[in-house]
C-alpha cells in the first residue's frame, strides 16, 4: 500500500489509529501492539500476500538466530557467537542476492562466458533491501553485545512497524525497542497525532506536488534517450536538474511521511535527510542524504574495512599517500560501490556508486591537501567560494543522478553528450519545440524551496520531530526560519499543505522511487 | 492537552494575536480537518469552461469528446437524432448514411449524430444526452444497449460529467463512486487552472471553425478501440476470421457474469446503469423528445438483452439481432461491426425510425 494513496489516507490510517487508540483506551495494551503488527502485515500484504509469508519466515528465523547469538554472548552456550552470526548474515545476504541479483548475475555471466543459463524472472519483494539490512544490523548489534533481546513481539513490531517497513528509515533495534515499552506508544494521542500529521502533510506535499510534477518533465527525456533519440543541451541539463528535484523530494517526502506516521503512535524514527542539496561538498552531501543507510554502511562496512587497513598502513609505514590510498580511498570506493549495488541490480547503479566513491576520494584528498592552509586561514570560506563549492557539488550530484535514473549506461552517456553540447541546443525559445515552461518553473520552485526554506525538522524543531534531530536542526538553518506551532496560522498552513498533498494524489498515484530497491 | 513543549510560559501567550495563539491539540486537529474540508468543498465549486473539460480527452481513446462538444455548442446545424452508447454503436451506426436514409424517406433534412464512446457505462450516455440538450433540441434519442447492463460506470464519466452528476450518482453498489469523488477536487482545480491559463497550457477557449472537422462524421472517423487491441482484424482471411470470431464469441459468452443478486435486488446490482436510464428518460421527457433503445448484439450473441423486460418502462427497444448477429461478415471482431454489418444495421435502423420521426407519432 502506498502512503500517497486515497485508500491509505482515508481508510487504512484512520482505521489503524482508531483501532490502536481504542484498544489502548480500554486497557488492552498488548492487544493494541498485536493489532499494530497485524495491520502492518495487512499493509504489506496488499502488495503481495505471498511475500508477506516470506517476510514472516525471515522474521522468525532471524529472531531465533538472534536468540542463539544472545545465548553465546551471555555465556549460556558452548558455541562461539560468530557461528550463528555468520549463518544469519550469510542467510540474509543469500536471500537478498537471490531475489535482487540472480537475474542480473546470470545475464552478465551469459554475456561474459557466452553461455545460455536461464532462470525465471524473480519478482523483487517490496522493501527487501531495507528489512534485510535492518535484520543484519540486529544480528551484528546482538553479537557485539550492544543490544539484548526483548521478547518476540517487541522484535516483531520492530521489524514490521508499517511506517518504516518498506523504504526505511533503516532503524536499529536499540533506538526503537525502548520506544515499544508497554506504555510508551500511544501516549498523548492528540498531541502526537497533531505533530505526526503536520510532518506527514509536509512529506505528502513533497511527494505528490513537487516530485510527481518533476517526474512529468524528467521521464520523457530519459525515455527519449532510451529510444535512441538525440538529446540536446537543454534536455540534458533538464534531465539532471529535474530528476535531482524528483529524487530528493520523492525520497525525503517518503521519509517525512514515515517519520510523521510513526510519530502518530508516539514513536520517533531517525532522520533520513537534512537538506543535502544545501551542502558545499560531496562529503557533507552524503552525511545528509539517506542518513540511515550511511550510518549502516559506515558501521558495518566502511569501518570494518578502514580500521584494519589503517592499522596495516601504519605497520607497513606506507607514507602519507600510501596511507591515504589504503585507509581512505579503498574503503570509500568499496563502500560506495556497495551502496550503488544495494540500490539495484544494474551497471547504472554500480557506476553511480563508483562515481560517488571517486567524488568522495577526490574530496578527501582536497581536504587533506588543504588541511594546513585552512588551519592557517582560520576563517569562514568566502561567499564566492561557497557558491563555487555548491555549484561543483550540484554538478557532481546531477551527473551521478543521471546515471542512477537512466535505464542503461548508454542512455546516461547519451544524456551527457547532450548536456555538453555535442548535439546542439536543438530548440527554439518559443513554439512547439521550446523548453517546457512547467519544467523551468519546477526547477525554480524546487531549488527555491531547497535553498530558501527550512527543512521539515527545522520547521517542526520545537517538538523534537525525529530521534537525532536536535543536533542537526542548527545545521543550514535559514535566517528568520519559520517554526511550526499549534496556532490558527499554522493550522491554516498545515491544512493547505495537506490539502494540496491530497488533491495531487488524485492526479494519479506513483510509486516512490525507493520502493524499487 | 496543549502541545507546548519548549515555550510553556503563559506570558509568552500574552500579547499574541488570535492567529498565533497556541491552542490545544484537539482543537488544532479539528481546525486542520475543518480547513481541509472547506478547501476541498471550495475547490469542487471552482468554475471552469466546459469546453476545456472536453478538450482534456483529446489525446485519448475518447478524443471524439472535443468534436462532440463542438458539434453541440458551436455548430449551428440542428441535431434531430442523437445516438449514444458504447463502441458497438460507434461501429454499428453510420450517422451520415442514416441521415440520408431518413431525409430521403421523410422528404426533409434529418440531422443525425452518433455520439457513442468507446468503453461501456450508461452514466456517460446520460452526461452526453444532458450536454446535447443544453444547446440542441433533438427529437429522438437512441440509446444503444448490449446483452447485459454494466455493473459500474464509464471510465470517462468522471472526466466529462458535471459536478452535480458525479456527486449525485448512486453510492451503494457503485464501485466507481468513491474514486470519482476522490478525483473531483483535482479535476476541478486543474480545469480552473487550465481555463485561466488556457493558451499557455495548450487549450483553447474559443472555437476555431477552420479546425472544425464537420457536422457529419462517418463512423470510421474516430477509432472505437485501441489500435493494438489483440482481436481478429478485417484484413485477415475470411475463413480464418470466421473461425476466430466463433472462438472469440464462445469465450466472450463464457466471460459474461450473469446477474448475481436475486431479481428484487437487480436494481442495486446494476445501480449505475439503471439510475442513468431513469435520468435519461426524465431528461428526454422534459424536453419533449422520444427515447428509443437499440440492441447491439455481439456475434451469435443472445436474441435479446438478458434483462429485456426492464427496458419496457424505459422506452421501446429496437432489436436488429435477426439482421446482423449470425453472419461473421457483419463483424470485424466479436462485437464491433464491419462495414457490411454497419451498412445492414444502418439501413435497417433507417426503416425502423421513420415512424418515430413522422409527425403525429
Amino acid at each position: 500500500m502506498l502512503f500517497n494513496s486515497v485508500e491509505f489516507i482515508f481508510l487504512f490510517l484512520p482505521a489503524v489509529l482508531g483501532g490502536f487508540y481504542l484498544l489502548r483506551r480500554f486497557g488492552f495494551v498488548s492487544a493494541a501492539f498485536i493489532f499494530l503488527i497485524l495491520m502492518s502485515l495487512v499493509f504489506y500484504s496488499v502488495w503481495s500476500p505471498r511475500y508477506a509469508l516470506l517476510l514472516c519466515a525471515s522474521l522468525v528465523i532471524n529472531y531465533f538466530i538472534g536468540r542463539l547469538i544472545e545465548k553465546a554472548v551471555n555465556g549460556e552456550a558452548s558455541y562461539s557467537r560468530n557461528i550463528p552470526l555468520v549463518v544469519g548474515v550469510t542467510g540474509n545476504l543469500l536471500v537478498l542476492f537471490y531475489f535482487k541479483y540472480t537475474n542480473f548475475f546470470l545475464d552478465n555471466l551469459n554475456i561474459a562466458l557466452g553461455t545460455h543459463l536461464t532462470w525465471h524472472r524473480v519478482l523483487l519483494p517490496l522493501g527487501i533491501s531495507f528489512f534485510t539490512f535492518q535484520k543484519i544490523a540486529y544480528l551484528i548489534d546482538m553479537a557485539r553485545g550492544e543490544i539484548q533481546g526483548r521478547g518476540f513481539w517487541r522484535y516483531t513490531l520492530f521489524v514490521l512497524f508499517f511506517p518504516q517497513l518498506i523504504a526505511g528509515p533503516i532503524v536499529h533495534f536499540k533506538e526503537i525497542s525502548p520506544q515499544f515499552d508497554r506504555h510508551a506508544p500511544g501516549r498523548f494521542p492528540a498531541a502526537n497525532i497533531t505533530i505526526g500529521l503536520a510532518i506527514f502533510a509536509i512529506g505528502l506535499f513533497k511527494k505528490t506536488v513537487i516530485a510527481d510534477t518533476a517526474a512529468i518533465f524528467a521521464t520523457p527525456i530519459y525515455d527519449s534517450a532510451h529510444h535512441g533519440e538525440l538529446i540536446y543541451v537543454w534536455q540534458g541539463w533538464l534531465a539532471g536538474l529535474v530528476y535531482t528535484i524528483q529524487l530528493y523530494f520523492d525520497f525525503s517526502g517518503y521519509s517525512d511521511m514515515a517519520i510523521g506516521l510513526a510519530r502518530m503512535f508516539n514513536v520517533k524514527l531517525p532522520l533520513n535527510f537534512h537538506s543535502p542539496l544545501k551542502s558545499l561538498s560531496i562529503i557533507d552531501y552524503w552525511r545528509r542524504w539517506h542518513m540511515t543507510l550511511q550510518r549502516f554502511i559506515v558501521s558495518y562496512i566502511y569501518q570494518p574495512i578502514a580500521i584494519p587497513m589503517n592499522r596495516y598502513a601504519a605497520e607497513k609505514d606506507l607514507g602519507r599517500s600510501g596511507r591515504f590510498v589504503v585507509a581512505t580511498a579503498i574503503p570509500s570506493l568499496t563502500s560506495f560501490i556497495l551502496i550503488g549495488i544495494w540500490h539495484g541490480a544494474g551497471w547504472t547503479f554500480a557506476i553511480f556508486g563508483l562515481m560517488h566513491g571517486i567524488y568522495i576520494v577526490v574530496n578527501e584528498m582536497w581536504r587533506e591537501i588543504n588541511r594546513k592552509r585552512r588551519r592557517k586561514l582560520k576563517k569562514e570560506t568566502p561567499g564566492q567560494l561557497r557558491v563555487a563549492y555548491w555549484l561543483l557539488m550540484l554538478f557532481c550530484v546531477l551527473c551521478a543522478n543521471i546515471m542512477f535514473r537512466a535505464e542503461a549506461v548508454t542512455d546516461a552517456f547519451a544524456i551527457y553528450r547532450g548536456m555538453f553540447g555535442f548535439n546542439g541546443f536543438g530548440s527554439d525559445l518559443y513554439g512547439p519545440g521550446a523548453i517546457p515552461l512547467g519544467a523551468v518553473l519546477t526547477i525554480v520552485i524546487g531549488f527555491g524551496i531547497i535553498l530558501l526554506f527550512p527543512n521539515t525538522q527545522q520547521i517542526m524543531r520545537r517538538y523534537g520531530p525525529a530521534l537525532d534531530s536536535a543536533s542537526w536542526i542548527p545545521v543550514s538553518l535559514v535566517p528568520r526560519s519559520m517554526s511550526w506551532r499549534p496556532s490558527v496560522l499554522w493550522a491554516g498552513a498545515t491544512a493547505l499543505t495537506l490539502y494540496l498533498g491530497i488533491i495531487f494524489v488524485m492526479r494519479g498515484q506513483s510509486e516512490f522511487i525507493y520502493f524499487n530497491f | 492537552m496543549s502541545l507546548v513543549e519548549t515555550d510553556t510560559a503563559a506570558d509568552e501567550q500574552a500579547g499574541r494575536s488570535w492567529l498565533t495563539r497556541i491552542m490545544g491539540a484537539r482543537l488544532f486537529l479539528t481546525t486542520v480537518v475543518g480547513f481541509v474540508v472547506a478547501l476541498l468543498v471550495a475547490t469542487i465549486a471552482l468554475p471552469h469552461d466546459p469546453y476545456i473539460r472536453y478538450q482534456l480527452l483529446r489525446n485519448t481513446l475518447h478524443a471524439r469528446a472535443v468534436w462532440v462538444y463542438e458539434r453541440i455548442h458551436f455548430d449551428p446545424t440542428p441535431i434531430d437524432v442523437v445516438i449514444v452508447g458504447p463502441s458497438r454503436s460507434a461501429s454499428g451506426v453510420d450517422a451520415p448514411m442514416l441521415s440520408k436514409i431518413l431525409s430521403d424517406r421523410l422528404g426533409r433534412k434529418i440531422n443525425v449524430v452518433n455520439f457513442s464512446f468507446s468503453q461501456r457505462g450508461e452514466d456517460l450516455s446520460y452526461a452526453i444526452v444532458k450536454e446535447t440538450f443544453k444547446a440542441k433540441q433533438p427529437k429522438l434519442v437512441i440509446d444503444a444497449v448490449i446483452e447485459q447492463q454494466e455493473r459500474g460506470g464509464h471510465p470517462a464519466f468522471r472526466d466529462l460529467a458535471d459536478v452535480g452528476d458525479i456527486l449525485g450518482a448512486p453510492i451503494v453498489f457503485n464501485k466507481s463512486y468513491l474514486a470519482n469523488l476522490a478525483r473531483l477536487p483535482f479535476r476541478q482545480l486543474q480545469l480552473a487552472f487550465d481555463t485561466a491559463f488556457a493558451s499557455a497550457v495548450g487549450f483553447s477557449r474559443n472555437f476555431d471553425s477552420s479546425a472544425y472537422i464537420g457536422s457529419d462524421l462517418p463512423r470510421r472517423h474516430f477509432p472505437w478501440r485501441e489500435p493494438d487491441a489483440a482481436v481478429p482484424r478485417r484484413d485477415l482471411p475470411a475463413a480464418y476470421l470466421e473461425k476466430d470470431i466463433e472462438a472469440a464469441s464462445r469465450a466472450y459468452a463464457s466471460s459474461l457474469t450473469k446477474p448475481i443478486l436475486p431479481a428484487f435486488l437487480r436494481a442495486n446490482e446494476f445501480a449505475v446503469a439503471r439510475h442513468s436510464y431513469e435520468t435519461i428518460r426524465t431528461l428526454v421527457d422534459r424536453h419533449g423528445a422520444k427515447l428509443i433503445l437499440l440492441y447491439q448484439p455481439y456475434y451469435k450473441g443472445p436474441a435479446e438483452p438478458f434483462d429485456a423486460r426492464y427496458y419496457d418502462h424505459v422506452g421501446p427497444i429496437l432489436n436488429p439481432a435477426g439482421v446482423v448477429k449470425d453472419d461473421a461478415a457483419n463483424y470485424e471482431d466479436v462485437a464491433h461491426f464491419s462495414d457490411q454489418g454497419a451498412r445492414k444495421l444502418t439501413e435497417w435502423l433507417g426503416q425502423q425510425l421513420v415512424p418515430y420521426l413522422s409527425s403525429g407519432k
